[in-house]
């Protein structure tokens, strides 16, 4: 059963009881919140996941709620509970969609060490992935967006994540996170695009998340061969320019933003190491967003894995 | 022992180094040292220099030689300097030692 095949009031009761139990790529979450307010956006941005049966493995138990009667009663902040133990100051109640969004992330950003995790967005096309490390603000996740709104299926936007040993890339599709203009920048790109609220006042400014579409779910089991890692930069009027970059270079780039490359040691370079390896290496300046996704497109054509 | 200006006459990979070597297509080599956790990009300089330390050790003036020939350099005092530089930087970075007969 999909999120989406819940009564609104069934879904509250889920949140605010049991749980709701959805798997994210190799990973299951029990989510819950006693806030009634975080029910809708979630249901919205979570509509097509498959709810679990609550009767196996969780790898991650999340929960955002008040911490206590003093922080219920007062109702300014929340608290973020994962596996049983409060984690993060307090924050203001307003900010929960995207802290909530944040911190599930967050526990694929420093648990799961069994896998690489890096920092990148992960896009398939052809069964042919592109990888797009980037530091915030330069344009990641606008263009992860964008690509996902022109055909190409979302594996994550925010880690890339590979099982030591085996080359295929691991979906972990989540809600693309969007901030300030890129929110417009991508309404204006595709009016069709589904998107939880904004919300300003974060230390990103405002932010938006992004549906997750059926695609990036019913594929999700489906891990395709890395082919390219392109580190996008979004340039206002400037040509698209497209630079190759050697291949130690994108390592110790990929490497120095990665979540657990130096926990996993030597594993953890081997991994890398291949993963550079099977890939064509480029930097990407770009203002046209269009233009980019086209010759992306017709770049990962080409690429033979 | 020295080479008389101080430098230790011999070099070889400490025990732990268990370096980890990835070359690609470029001037670029990249090393992983497990025991600082750090991975190094080097220079052909570097990578020439670093790839003929042994286990059993190597005299540092053969080194030098191998290292300068390799690379199609004249052996001038600078880039001999160069070298020993290169040797230095991987001592402090705990990848060589001085060779027994030369502590």
């Amino acid at each position: 059963m999909r999120v989406s095949e819940l009564q609104p009031e069934q879904w509250v009761d889920l949140l605010g009881g049991p749980g709701a139990c959805l798997r994210m790529g190799p990973f299951v979450y029990r989510m819950r919140t006693t806030l009634p307010e975080l029910a809708r956006p979630l249901q919205t941005l979570y509509h097509y996941y498959h709810l679990q049966p609550d009767d196996g493995f969780i790898d991650f138990e999340v929960a955002i709620q008040p911490r206590n009667r003093w922080e219920k009663l007062r109702g300014r902040h929340v608290s973020f509970i994962i596996d049983g133990r409060p984690v993060f100051t307090p924050f203001a109640r307003q900010l929960a969609i995207p802290m909530f969004e944040w911190a599930v992330n967050w526990c694929v950003f420093t648990r799961p060490h069994q896998y690489l995790v890096l920092h990148s967005a992960v896009l398939e096309h052809d069964n042919k992935a592109i990888i797009l490390p980037g530091r915030p603000g330069a344009g990641k996740s606008t263009l992860c967006a964008g690509l996902s709104l022109r055909n190409w299926r979302l594996l994550s936007d925010e880690v890339c994540v590979i099982r030591p040993g085996d080359p295929a890339l691991i979906p972990v599709p989540r809600p693309v996170g969007l901030k300030e203009k890129s929110i417009e920048v991508i309404k204006a790109f595709e009016p069709s695009v589904t998107m939880g609220p904004a919300t300003p006042g974060t230390r990103k400014g405002t932010v938006a998340h992004i549906q997750v579409d059926q695609q990036a779910i019913d594929k999700a089991d489906q891990k395709p061969m890395p082919a390219m890692i392109v580190f996008p930069t979004y340039k206002a009027d400037s040509p698209l320019t497209l630079t190759p970059l050697s291949k130690a270079q994108t390592f110790l780039r990929i490497a120095g933003d990665a979540f657990n490359f130096s926990i996993l040691g030597d594993a953890g370079f081997e991994t890398l190491s291949q993963l550079v390896e099977r890939c064509d290496c480029y930097t990407l300046t770009y203002s046209d967003m269009q233009g980019a996704i086209d010759h992306l497109t017709a770049l990962i054509k080409e690429k033979q894995v | 022992m020295t080479d008389g200006g101080g430098f230790p006459c011999a070099w070889r990979l400490s025990p732990d180094a268990n370096l980890q070597w990835r070359h690609w297509d470029d001037d670029e080599t990249l090393i992983y040292h497990p025991p600082s956790g750090d991975t190094h990009c080097l220079n052909p300089l570097a990578s020439a220099t670093l790839s003929r330390i042994t286990p059993a050790g190597v005299a540092t003036g053969d080194l030098i030689t191998a290292v300068l020939k390799e690379l199609d350099l004249e052996a001038t005092d600078q880039w001999q300097d160069e070298v020993r530089l290169c040797l230095e930087l991987f001592y402090d970075l705990g990848m060589i030692e001085p060779a027994d007969a030369c502590q």
